[in-house]
């Protein structure tokens, strides 16, 4: 421009305008080569005068005095913006978040927390965003991921877990209504099919028996406390979350009568029960209604 | 003469003149005779015979009275005037159009990333609703979510919720009345725009196999800075001394910067011809220095600062206003501001 000259080459007014350079996501601040007093950085461009206000509000980024220390964030107010966290999760590489946890934020200290997911699939790589929530608004997301492993079969309630890796077995049927009618002057029959249902049932087993997770031992003994346990579980008429060693999980009702039997061995009891698929795990919505999470539809 | 066959007729406003068709196989019909009575005293209420060779007959409006139940027949007549026998009757209604709206006007401002959507239904002779459905669509009228068919003796209400900030939407809903009527509010356009909440979080995922779960854990990460020498050099707590060579202090945790900014800078003893403030997002950085010189027309130096924003296209470069060199005591402002990517600074003595 200094050489062809504003009424030369480029005539126009906007011709000599600046142009405009995003850089986004700025996660450093560097200071040095002075002595500082004072460092900020606000959202709020309405000013452009020394000294701006230093009062803390929702636009400060960043506010660093060096009274003896290097601190620059202001962790009470940060609290004061933030009314819960929610806790979402979702399988790697899709686009639907999960919401399972929604945790009240009153203080600094119920900032470090710590909440475990029992609804989360074998052999499966998830992410877990952690998001601050103000009046129903969700703020930036805190994502990290894990591969998701276990091994046997797992029954869960809310607050409850299940499991055994001895002896799984299981079966499953998909189940969908349709009914066939045979013409008389007709080679093939009509089929019709009048009902969305579409869903999994079948009949899972396992030897349950308690492990002792420092000795990674058996309790052979107090077996038959557990399992009682088990049983009571199974037919306490609630929804449950039923996954396996192999990825498949569903939410299911318990049906018909759960049974024991030690063929085998005595010490050996297998125990066996019927299930029928009651909602899909991927559903906020579904493990809300059937008890399974406290995360109520605000936060879906 | 065959008969026709009278489609069903779903409830129309008296005000709106209304088609009735219906169906015919057999001689051309050139004449169509349509005859209603009033359901309760089969009183005949109209009798009119057009020519057409349409398959459909319309009524004038105000023919009727909202808020009766009529029953229709019709008749064709071919072009020597042969009239067939009448279809057998269709029962219908005659209601005052309800009105079908939701809580959210055209243009309105949510200040919320979600919102309460509730449908209000009303009708003079109290036909009632039998279904809707409430639709959202993004600004380009694509939809994002559909409550799919709710009936209103369970809800009147659906949440719609991950509205994102300065974003425009859509909404609509659609219903059937109990007698047929169809029912669309037609897209109202929505903004949405609120402040978000920032907390920045450290995630800890740790699998539990023997249980089955995974643990995630939480904590609060601050914005605490880190400094060469460390401890650094402080100046009776009050400030700090970054002059030595190869001292710095870096944030680079616990924030993010996007969109415009205003950052001040409180300084003094600055370094000339070096860098002093450096803004970095791991690969584009926006620097400060520090620059001295004697213009034209001066007496005597004068200090300023450039800044330069680089990206992987631009290299952007701007001079802050001049001022005569401070001494070493002397406190300097350093403000600049980036508003939608364009740049400004400018430097001041603190009185």
């Amino acid at each position: 421009m200094i050489f062809l000259g504003y009424k030369s080459g480029l005539g126009d007014v906007h011709s000599g305008d600046e142009t405009s350079t995003s850089i986004e996501n700025i996660n450093s601040v560097k200071e040095l080569n002075s002595i500082v007093d004072e460092s900020f950085i606000t959202k709020d461009i309405s000013s452009f005068l020394s000294p701006l206000s230093k009062t803390w509000d929702f636009n400060t980024i960043l506010h660093a005095t060096y009274q003896g220390n290097l601190l620059a964030g202001n962790v009470d107010f940060a609290v004061s913006q933030v009314s819960s966290i929610r806790i979402k999760r979702r399988e790697k590489g899709t686009y639907n978040w999960t919401t399972v946890f929604q945790v009240p934020i009153n203080s600094v200290n119920d900032l470090s927390f710590e909440r475990f997911d029992r609804f989360c699939k074998a052999k499966t790589e998830y992410e877990w965003a952690l998001i601050p929530v103000i009046n129903g608004i969700e703020g930036n997301l805190s994502i990290n991921s894990i591969l998701s492993d276990f091994d046997g079969m797992v029954l869960s309630e809310k607050n409850i877990t299940f499991l055994t890796p001895l002896d799984v077995k299981y079966s499953r049927q998909r189940n969908r209504q349709s009914s066939t009618l045979n013409t008389i002057d007709g080679k093939f029959p009509i089929v019709i099919i009048n009902s969305a249902n579409c869903y999994d049932s079948g009949t899972a087993s396992g030897v349950f028996i308690q492990l002792n997770e420092e000795t990674c031992e058996f309790d052979i003994d107090g077996g038959w406390k557990y399992r009682d346990d088990f049983l009571d579980f199974l037919s306490d008429g609630k929804p449950k979350f039923l996954k396996l060693y192999n990825s498949k999980a569903w939410l299911i009702s318990i049906v018909d009568n759960p049974t024991e039997n030690n063929d085998s061995h005595p010490d050996k009891v297998d125990t066996s029960f019927s299930w029928v698929q009651v909602g899909s795990i991927d559903s906020s919505q579904d493990l809300y209604d059937n008890g399974l999470t406290d995360t109520s539809s605000e936060s879906w | 003469m065959a008969s026709p066959t009278l489609l069903q007729v779903k409830a129309f406003d008296k005000s709106t003149e209304k088609q009735f068709e219906f169906t015919y196989t057999g001689n051309q019909p050139v004449k169509n005779h349509l005859k209603i009575y009033k359901n309760s005293d089969l009183s005949l209420i109209y009798d009119q015979t057009i020519t057409t060779l349409q398959l459909n007959h319309t009524v004038p409006a105000n023919t009727l009275t909202n808020g009766i139940q009529y029953y229709a027949v019709i008749s064709v007549i071919d072009s020597s005037n042969n009239e067939s026998t009448f279809s057998s009757p269709v029962l219908f209604y005659c209601y005052t159009s309800p009105t079908f709206s939701l809580n959210i006007t055209e243009n309105q401002i949510i200040q919320s990333s979600t919102y309460l959507v509730e449908m209000t239904y009303s009708q003079i002779e109290n036909e009632l609703l039998r279904e809707f459905e409430i639709n959202l669509y993004d600004a380009n009228l694509a939809q994002i979510f559909t409550t799919n068919v709710l009936y209103p003796t369970t809800t009147i209400s659906a949440m719609i919720s991950s509205l994102i900030d300065s974003s425009q939407y859509n909404i609509r809903a659609t219903g059937v009345t109990m007698e047929g009527t169809e029912l669309d509010t037609g897209y109202i356009k929505f903004s949405v725009t609120y402040i978000q909440p920032a907390l920045f979080s450290k995630v800890e995922l740790t699998n539990l196999p023997h249980q089955a779960m995974v643990k995630i854990k939480s904590n609060m990460i601050s914005i605490d800075g880190i400094s060469n020498p460390s401890p650094p050099t402080y100046i009776n707590n009050e400030k700090i001394d970054l002059t030595a060579n190869g001292s710095y202090v870096i944030f680079d945790s616990g924030f993010s910067i996007n969109g415009d900014f205003t950052r001040e800078r409180l300084i003094e003893k600055i370094t000339s011809y070096s860098i002093i403030d450096e803004l970095s997002n791991g690969i584009d950085k926006i620097k400060i220095i520090q620059m001295i010189g004697k213009f034209e027309g001066d007496t005597e130096n004068k200090i300023y600062c450039v800044l330069t924003a680089s990206n992987s296209i631009f290299n952007y470069r701007i001079c802050s206003n001049k001022l005569s060199v401070p001494s070493d005591s002397q406190q300097l402002y350093v403000l600049y501001q980036r508003k939608n990517n364009l740049y400004d600074i400018k430097i001041a003595l603190k009185t």
